[in-house]
């Protein structure tokens, strides 16, 4: 599904990715594990094209597809979703109309008709009941004046509202409490399927307690120094990055 | 844009070319012709009348005519007067300025190493080039700059050199004797601060007696990478004293500037401070208060000019307005196409006490760069009548309350000041004026 | 789209054939001759049929604007109209062969309401909207004036109002905007050639919006409407202004005036969307849009209430002002300036506390793009008796490109120690991150740029009626379309 080769990214001059490679398959769950500064946020937001991340070696190909020559909301049209580290606020547009409009924006991309308001409103209903969001919230501004926990779990809400085929999660899991965490990643295996996949990146293990990954990959200095099942994060979660002689604070 | 002349320009040309050759300096031919081109500037437009839109708030019908006259030097003035002027407790160096003109008698220069602290006659005797440079601020700035630099009497020159460390505050006094009916007293300044200088001055305004004054004080600072300036200004002079005043200050890379000041004295006062940004990183922060009462109007003008990236700027003042006082505060914060990532904040609020009272505020923005912070906020009002009824329920009278939330709705401008003294004096100059009050 | 296109034909037909009852036009004389005098203003005044005090009036304002200067203190810089060198009256083209039938209708009219995506028809059946269409200087039609009637609401023409209802107009006339109140209120003065008036009777809370929609279509024309609007006691009525011009190559003036009489506890809603040609991506050509409009609150709780939302001309110099006479009267002011590629707005309000109790509020909203300039000027003054004053002013700044500006300019003025008055402004850009947030959810970068823009606005677009909260919605997309990236 995702074929990352090689891939080096610079920020702002800086080299941060330094050749990067990773398969991810239609069914599977990775998780990408790595010390702070060591590019793991770098790596989601090359894959969903935010500017100012310069590629300057290397592909990414989903599902045949160039990805690097699209644009990023044509990348969120082919199903490619990023659930943001720090979800930002959007003054002024609700979380309803928000997402309508991101909907529709997707299935235009797709050639499809809109989705009729109804069939909208019921959908939304759902899946915030399903997420157990006040649905209040929905009225709401995108993300303004929500905690932590809120806006991660609006953050599963838009997941699931927009259905995507490969779901890339930004250290969804950092600032939870226990039950934030539950819901959330109770949100991130509703998103497993036989025709998806799921990119988990995270800086601890505790996660991954729950949400339970086929591949486990650790992240350092710009590349995939290692890579194991879940076995690996629970050997990390008991040596520290240095027990697998990575330097906490390489980058 | 037409400009009214209050004056007849004949009057005042005829009267600068009396007293031209007993002005400081007739000795330097340079520094006359200096002084001949900004009279020539300053009748060109005249003195500003309330259609230009920066004095539009500025009554300067009150200027009376006779203020052109007597910038001859006057008498001297008793140690004990100056000694009251200064605040204790500081050790630095004194320059005292009595009716415009440099005292020699009782300035008391401290030397340091590094530290040049000189008249500016004498500083023009052996840097013509720089003077010259400096005296051009003066003549591309406004028509009463110009003024200034024709008629000046005096001014002081502080030049820090690189990495220098004032080892004491310096304290400049400025006092209007009564030894002439009406004076007028005019000085211009140089601060120079080389990279990594570090110095603060102490400034007063006050007068020992009546006498229509007007007075203008116009200093002009440059400030070098990592250099570091602050300022303290106050001013109590007689009630009818026209106060003029007006600090020009480039800011280089990481400098930092500071000024603060309260003005409670005139019948007229009027505090210009337009700083520019130079130099990336820079760093500028402006305080002051105004209280007025008894037909007394103070003005404040800021123009705050960012033209480099990635500097920040802070103005806080606030007005108190009693019966019969008047205030207006024109706050300006420019910034150019270039000066991204800009962080400018500017607030002015005021109180007004009496319904014979007025404060007009006019905090402008003029924003040419997308990618900056800018906020300003300004209010009128009365006091907090939640907070007054709690002091009255805990015992306080009407008045005691309300002196009690003045003062500290002015102090807290004066908080941040390092300089306990200087602080001091903020503090009580405005606690005695709320006591004078009703 | 073609069932509205075709309703929006019936109506006009419709329209059109109303006209007959309108106004009597000399066939061969369409136009005056270019330029200004008295002879001009006397032939306007004849075609009108207006009273000898109209004509005294406009004769004075004439000569008063002679002596006037075109004003320079707003932060604008635009090529001065030469007013010799414009057609004071111009009747449409097609007036003296009045649309018979479908085909005779002026394409071009239907087009530009098709532009807008509203149709008379859509207007009418769905929001009950009176429709007053106004191009260039005559009024053409006036619809549901029975229904109005009913209710004693007079809503007709100036031009009429001049002439059948005199008593009022020679009350109220000058009476908000004088006749030399500044250059282009004198000017309109002098030519004004229709406009809207309205009356709505005491206690009578007028039972639909009224609206008007203006259109220039003539090249060289300029545009003086004037309105004006007298609410009686204790009534209620809610006006909506709308204007939209075709492309021109020649910048255009417009210099309407407007006048709000609200009397004792009775509420004006003043609802502008303005989207004139802005002119082309090079500066090229767009209208002059230089406006006065004010509104006297003159009795005890009157309360008015302007809100707009300007998209369009080149260059914008307006100020829907409040003057707070009545105790306990209210002025509020809502506002979204968009700017874009070379367009020019010095735009804002004034709040003039006179009497007690008197309240305002102020929310701006401006957004620049392109090489644009964006201006709030604003003036809050409380006078010395107005007791217990308070006002609210939020200005807001919003930048999108390194090369527009964005200005404030507030000025506060107050006389009385009771009066609060709070003024509150920021400047911020549409950060990278809420940009990439919208694009990977999916959106395309303008319909990103439409919605946070749109969400910044949000406080000043609710305030609009609903027929028109959609139409400035997709305009507030329209106009920036093409800033970013």
């Amino acid at each position: 599904m995702l074929d990352i080769k090689n891939l080096h990214v610079e920020v702002e001059g800086k080299k941060i990715l330094r050749g990067l490679n990773l398969t991810v398959n239609a069914g599977e769950v990775h998780a990408i594990m790595g010390p702070n500064g060591a590019g793991k946020s770098t790596l989601a937001y090359a894959i969903c094209g935010k500017e100012g991340y310069e590629i300057t070696e290397g592909s990414v190909t989903f599902k045949g597809k160039d990805f690097l020559e699209l644009e990023a909301n044509e990348r969120a049209g082919e199903g490619a979703f990023l659930g943001f580290q720090y979800p930002v606020e959007i003054p002024g547009v609700t979380n309803m109309n928000f997402l309508k409009t991101a909907i529709n924006s997707i299935r235009k991309y797709r050639g499809e008709d809109e989705m009729a308001a109804v069939d909208f409103l019921k959908l939304i209903r759902a899946k915030a009941a399903e997420l157990d969001m006040d649905p209040e919230m929905l009225k709401r501004a995108v993300n303004v004046g929500f905690s932590g926990g809120e806006k991660k779990r609006n953050e599963m809400v838009q997941m699931a509202m927009i259905d995507p085929i490969f779901s890339v999660l930004d250290e969804t899991d950092s600032g939870l409490d226990i039950d934030a965490l539950r819901i959330v990643a109770d949100g991130i295996n509703r998103m497993r399927g036989d025709d998806k996949a799921i990119l988990v990146i995270t800086h601890y293990q505790r996660l991954l307690d729950y949400v339970v990954p086929d591949y486990v990959h650790v992240l350092s200095d710009g590349k995939i120094v290692k890579s194991g099942d879940k076995e690996l994060a629970q050997r990390l979660e008991k040596e520290g990055y240095a027990g697998l002689g990575i330097d906490e604070n390489a980058a | 844009m037409s400009e009214k002349n209050h004056f007849s320009g004949d009057h005042i040309a005829s009267h600068f070319e009396a007293v031209k050759a007993n002005l400081p300096g007739a000795d330097i031919d340079w520094l006359q012709s200096s002084r001949d081109e900004g009279m020539t500037n300053f009748l060109e437009t005249g003195i500003p009348g309330p259609r230009v839109e920066e004095w539009k708030y500025t009554n300067l019908g009150l200027l009376k005519s006779d203020v052109f006259k007597n910038t001859e030097a006057s008498g001297d003035i008793a140690a004990d007067v100056v000694a009251a002027a200064l605040l204790g407790g500081l050790n630095g160096p004194k320059v005292v300025f009595v009716d415009g003109y440099l005292s020699e008698t009782h300035t008391n220069i401290v030397e340091q190493e590094g530290v040049e602290l000189l008249s500016l006659t004498e500083f023009a005797k052996s840097n013509a080039d720089q003077t010259q440079k400096l005296l051009l601020h003066a003549q591309n700035s406004g028509s009463l700059s110009n003024l200034n630099l024709a008629m000046m009497t005096g001014g002081y020159v502080l030049r820090v050199s690189e990495d220098v460390k004032l080892a004491e505050p310096i304290q400049i006094v400025h006092i209007a004797s009564t030894s002439v009916a009406s004076k007028s007293l005019r000085t211009l300044n140089y601060i120079d601060v080389e990279e990594g200088g570090r110095a603060q001055i102490i400034e007063s305004f006050i007068s020992t007696g009546g006498g229509s004054n007007w007075r203008q004080n116009n200093t002009y600072v440059t400030l070098a990478r990592s250099a570091a300036l602050e300022v303290y200004q106050y001013q109590t002079e007689n009630s009818e004293t026209i106060h003029m005043a007006e600090t020009l200050v480039e800011v280089a890379e990481d400098a930092d500037f500071k000024h603060f000041s309260l003005n409670i004295g005139g019948k007229m006062s009027r505090t210009e401070i337009k700083p520019t940004l130079i130099g990336e990183n820079g760093n500028v922060e402006l305080r002051g208060a105004f209280l007025g009462r008894d037909g007394v109007s103070h003005d404040v003008f800021t123009h705050m000019k960012h033209m480099v990236p990635e500097c920040e700027s802070d103005q806080i003042y606030r007005g108190v307005l009693d019966k019969g006082g008047k205030s207006a505060f024109q706050g300006r914060v420019y910034v150019a196409k270039d000066a991204q990532l800009t962080n400018a904040e500017q607030s002015n609020k005021n109180l007004i006490l009496d319904r014979s009272a007025e404060a007009n505020s006019k905090p402008e923005l003029l924003i040419y760069a997308d990618d900056v912070k800018c906020a300003h906020g300004a209010t009128v009002g009365e006091l907090d009548q939640d907070a007054l009824f709690y002091l009255n329920s805990r015992g306080l009278d009407n008045k005691a309350a309300k002196a009690l939330l003045v003062e500290a709705f002015v102090s807290e401008v004066f908080d941040e000041i390092d300089i306990e003294a200087v602080k001091d004096k903020y503090l009580t100059l405005a606690h005695s004026w709320l006591e004078q009050g009703e | 789209m073609m069932v509205s296109t075709l309703e929006t034909r019936q109506t006009v037909e419709e329209v059109g054939s109303d006209y007959k009852y309108g106004f009597v036009t000399d066939i061969d004389m369409v136009k005056a001759p270019k330029g200004l005098n008295e002879d001009i203003i006397r032939f306007i005044s004849a075609k009108k049929e207006e009273p000898e005090w109209l004509l005294d009036w406009r004769l004075k304002a004439y000569r008063k604007w002679l002596t006037m200067e075109e004003p320079e203190w707003a932060l604008l810089d635009y090529e001065k109209p030469d007013f010799q060198d414009i057609y004071y009256y111009a009747a449409p083209k097609s007036a003296d062969d009045r649309p018979k039938s479908l085909d005779e209708v002026d394409p071009e009219l239907l087009r530009t309401y098709e532009k807008l995506g509203i149709s008379l028809q859509e207007q009418e059946v769905l929001a009950g909207v009176a429709v007053d269409v106004v191009f260039d200087s005559v009024s053409v039609a006036t619809t549901f004036r029975e229904t109005l009637k009913e209710k004693g609401v007079i809503f007709c023409s100036i031009s009429e109002a001049a002439r059948d209802y005199p008593e009022l107009m020679r009350k109220y006339l000058g009476s908000v905007v004088p006749a030399a109140d500044n250059f282009y209120a004198a000017l309109n003065s002098a030519v004004f050639t229709d406009g809207t008036f309205v009356y709505i009777p005491k206690g009578v809370r007028c039972p639909m919006e009224l609206s008007t929609y203006f259109r220039i279509n003539e090249a060289n024309t300029g545009q003086f409407e004037r309105t004006l609007i007298i609410a009686d006691d204790e009534s209620y009525v809610s006006y909506l202004e709308g204007c939209t011009a075709p492309m021109r190559d020649e910048n255009q003036l417009h210099a309407a005036v407007v006048e709000i009489v609200v009397l004792e506890e009775a509420e004006v809603k003043y609802s502008t969307v303005q989207n004139w040609y802005p002119g082309d991506k090079d500066g090229n050509g767009g209208i002059y849009n230089f406006v006065t409009k004010r509104a006297a609150c003159r009795g005890t709780n009157s309360k008015v209430s302007w809100t707009q939302v300007e998209t369009g001309s080149a260059v914008t110099w307006k100020y829907p002002s409040c003057i707070l006479q009545g105790d306990g009267s209210v002025g509020e002011f809502y506002s979204v300036a968009i700017t874009n590629n070379y367009q020019q707005a010095d735009t804002g309000t004034k709040m003039i506390h006179i009497g007690k109790n008197t309240s305002s509020t102020i929310i701006s909203k401006g957004i620049s793009a392109g090489k644009a300039q964006n201006v709030y000027r604003g003036l809050v003054r409380v006078l010395p008796n107005a007791e217990n004053t308070r006002n609210f002013t939020q200005c807001d700044s919003l930048l999108i490109g390194d090369e527009c500006g964005a200005h404030t300019v507030p000025y506060i003025e107050t006389k009385n120690p009771t009066a609060q008055v709070e003024h509150e402004a920021t400047t911020s850009k549409i950060s990278e991150e809420q940009l990439f947030y919208c694009l990977q959810r999916g959106l395309d970068v303008e319909e990103s740029v439409s919605l946070i823009v749109n969400g910044f606005c949000k406080e000043v677009m609710q305030q609009l009626p609903m027929e028109f909260a959609v139409e400035a919605q997709k305009l507030l997309g329209i106009s920036l379309e093409g800033s970013v990236g």
